[in-house]
């Protein structure tokens, strides 16, 4: 790249001075570090984010994204996630049959390499099993698993199926050792079930027993929603990058139309999370993205990951029975391996098919009513005031309040309330008069500007009829407004609703009579 | 351990990464008098821009978009911190734009950068340490070719009053 002004040559090296000195003092400058895998990575999760409530299988991948997190982050030995998040839950709407455990418990962790592996139920003695074959296992398979047990004598290794029926393991061999790095003696075993459902494990030696928990499952079974994470991640990825044409906001509302989960259940669950984080950890700080999509950042993870499987999966666990696609109806997704595009089409109409036929089984698409374009004129009105707020002068809203403001005074409101003041068009021309003078609304601290609001955001979306809202229902027009149309201006992207916001301009005849502020409250 | 997780890393997203991270790092912490925020800001800005890698047309702009979105992210950062909390904004705590752990090297210089509004030291930054063109620059600042061109002519002469008084001075 090179300098294109035309310089005259005093002005060149003066330039050339002064960058020399610029770059001699900024390599002298302490920057925290980065990394382009740290931005690929960052940006991975953006990606998801931005989808995450995009699809039905991607509200599900909330619990796989949780534990996709925990893998990512390197693993110390003390690393525990509770097993119910290894595997998505069946969807109760589509499959009458009950969940009645998770895929393995008491708990996993990734063993290297990436073998999962899961503490024992202590009854007498303590251990750990290493799975060769990740839960839920299909039924009529052999699957291995490692066992490491304290306690003295041989073990007597059983199995207790959901009928009662007791097996005994296909071949149980001591090992001499290995490199898994685990107390205790080493056993190797062979297991085969016949029956889906739960089955525990139980390993006794003479001072007592230790058991696990795996649910077993028919592969052939079309409700059978018993994929690992990594299978369903899988799936869901093929099908998030078939996706294109779902409506967020429909899925959300479904789900809280549905009292499912409330919004109010899931920011309980958070606070709850991060109270637990910080009594774990100080310095934990943990956040929230989107609806459902929770991470942390903290010197001790673990602490804050037991924390998050705690008290948040269990919340967004019930937003997940409500949408995962069944294994039958993630089957029928094309695989589009050569990502042709006929193929892509066609897994694009199966996914928006699953989606849709999903949310009906929860209630009537549609909690709010398609936003209307509006006119011309509110279009360009919305556009104006937002092109004013980012301006580095007010002439801009000089322009907007001769335009469209009404001549004598316009309300103020902010969210259901108008304040005691109404503002002339010429307060208006002046960034300070779309201050709304209120301590707090909605949670949020005051004073407050809509036009401080719009000059935040970089795109907006303008829409007429009913009044959005940000993962809620629609709010009716407020008190004296009902008449008027209204022209809603919100950010084109919110990352969270926390950053929702909807600058109402209400117009009679033409002309604004009113501007209301709203925000998300929680 | 290590958790292959499929994505593909751009070459060419890695060397702009490495050539280009820590001068815009730089370059935004002399026009927001922050380091840190700035830092923060340009890592954001990476992410997004390794997300739309494929379809920013022209990587050569692409410096200039990264810093864009960068400083956007970090005024909405400002200004959310005020419309939220309703607290002083941090920017300028000490009504020093520049604090003095930047550019601690040179004393004078940062002065005289400090000297300047925040438009002019962005041109002059993004011009002189960047090497952006002037149509960089604007796309980056979001204003017109011809007010980077004004910007950058008076910050010429208020930097070389300043240095000139600083070196009397000496």
């Amino acid at each position: 790249m090179t300098i294109d002004d035309p310089r005259n040559p005093h002005e060149r090296e003066f330039d050339d001075h002064v960058a020399a000195r610029l770059r001699r003092a900024v390599a002298g400058m302490d920057l925290p570090a980065a990394s382009a895998a740290r931005a690929r990575s960052s940006g991975h999760q953006l990606q998801l984010r931005a989808r995450l409530a995009a699809s039905a299988g991607a509200v599900a991948l909330v619990v796989a994204a949780i534990t996709v997190a925990t893998a990512i982050r390197p693993l110390g030995t003390g690393d525990v996630v509770q097993g119910p998040s290894t595997a998505p839950v069946p969807a109760t709407t589509a499959d009458p049959t009950p969940v009645v455990c998770p895929a393995v418990s008491p708990t996993v962790q990734q063993a290297e390499p990436r073998l999962p592996e899961a503490r024992l139920e202590p009854a007498g003695i303590q251990g750990w099993a290493l799975l060769f074959t990740e839960p839920p296992w299909p039924t009529g398979e052999q699957v291995k698993v490692v066992w490491r047990l304290d306690g003295t004598g041989d073990p007597d290794a059983s199995a207790i199926g959901p009928s009662d029926t007791v097996v005994d393991s296909d071949d149980l061999t001591p090992h001499g050792g290995s490199n898994w790095d685990r107390p205790g003696d080493e056993w190797g075993t062979i297991w085969t079930f016949d029956e889906p459902g739960c089955w525990e494990l139980r390993m006794a030696r003479a001072e007592g027993s230790a058991s696990l928990t795996v649910r077993v499952v028919d592969p052939d079974d079309p409700n059978e929603a018993g994929l690992t994470a990594a299978q369903f991640e899988a799936r869901i990825d093929r099908a998030r990058a078939a996706l294109s044409d779902v409506d967020e906001d429909n899925v959300v509302h479904a789900a809280m139309a549905d009292d499912v989960v409330t919004e109010s259940e899931l920011v309980t669950a958070l606070e709850r999370t991060r109270s637990c984080a910080r009594d774990a950890d100080p310095t934990a700080e943990v956040t929230t993205g989107h609806i459902g999509d929770v991470s942390s950042s903290a010197a001790d993870g673990n602490a804050v990951e037991r924390c998050i499987a705690e008290h948040y999966q269990p919340t967004i666990r019930a937003f997940v029975t409500l949408f995962a696609p069944s294994a039958g109806q993630q089957a029928a997704v094309p695989d589009c391996p050569q990502a042709s595009t006929d193929c892509l089409d066609e897994a694009e109409t199966v996914v928006d098919g699953i989606i849709r036929s999903n949310l009906r089984l929860v209630g009537e698409l549609g909690h709010t009513p398609e936003p209307a374009a509006p006119s011309d004129a509110g279009q360009a009105a919305a556009q104006q005031l937002h092109a004013a707020a980012r301006a580095d002068d007010d002439r801009g809203l000089a322009q907007f309040a001769q335009t469209w403001l009404a001549s004598d005074e316009v309300e103020l409101w902010l969210g259901p309330t108008t304040l005691d003041h109404t503002a002339t068009p010429a307060d208006l021309v002046d960034p300070d008069g779309w201050v709304l003078s209120s301590d707090d609304y909605a949670g949020y601290t005051g004073p407050f500007s809509g036009l401080d609001a719009l000059a935040d955001v970089d795109d907006i979306t303008v829409s007429t009829g009913p009044q959005p809202n940000c993962a809620a229902p629609a709010r009716p027009a407020p008190a004296g407004l009902e008449g008027l149309e209204r022209i809603a201006i919100e950010p084109a992207e919110s990352d969270s609703c926390l950053d929702w916001f909807v600058v109402n301009l209400w117009v009679d005849d033409g002309h604004v009579r009113a501007v209301q502020l709203d925000l998300y409250e929680p | 351990m290590q958790v292959d997780d499929g994505l593909a890393m751009a070459p060419d997203f890695e060397v702009f990464h490495r050539e280009h991270r820590d001068r815009l790092v730089a370059s935004l912490a002399l026009h927001l008098g922050d380091v840190h925020l700035a830092s923060d800001a340009v890592d954001h800005a990476m992410a997004k821009a390794w997300t739309r890698w494929e379809r920013l047309d022209d990587h050569d702009d692409a410096g200039a978009w990264v810093y864009g979105v960068a400083r956007n992210w970090a005024t909405s950062w400002l200004r959310r911190l005020r419309f939220r909390s309703n607290r002083a904004v941090p920017e300028r705590a000490s009504g020093d734009p520049l604090p003095s752990d930047l550019l601690d090297d040179d004393p004078a210089l940062r002065r005289a950068l400090a000297s300047l509004t925040d438009g002019q030291r962005a041109v002059v930054v993004l011009r002189l340490l960047q090497e952006m063109s002037t149509r960089e620059v604007a796309l980056a600042l979001d204003v017109e070719e011809g007010t980077v061109t004004s910007r950058l002519s008076r910050a010429r002469r208020q930097l070389r009053d300043a240095l000139t008084d600083t070196e009397a001075e000496q």
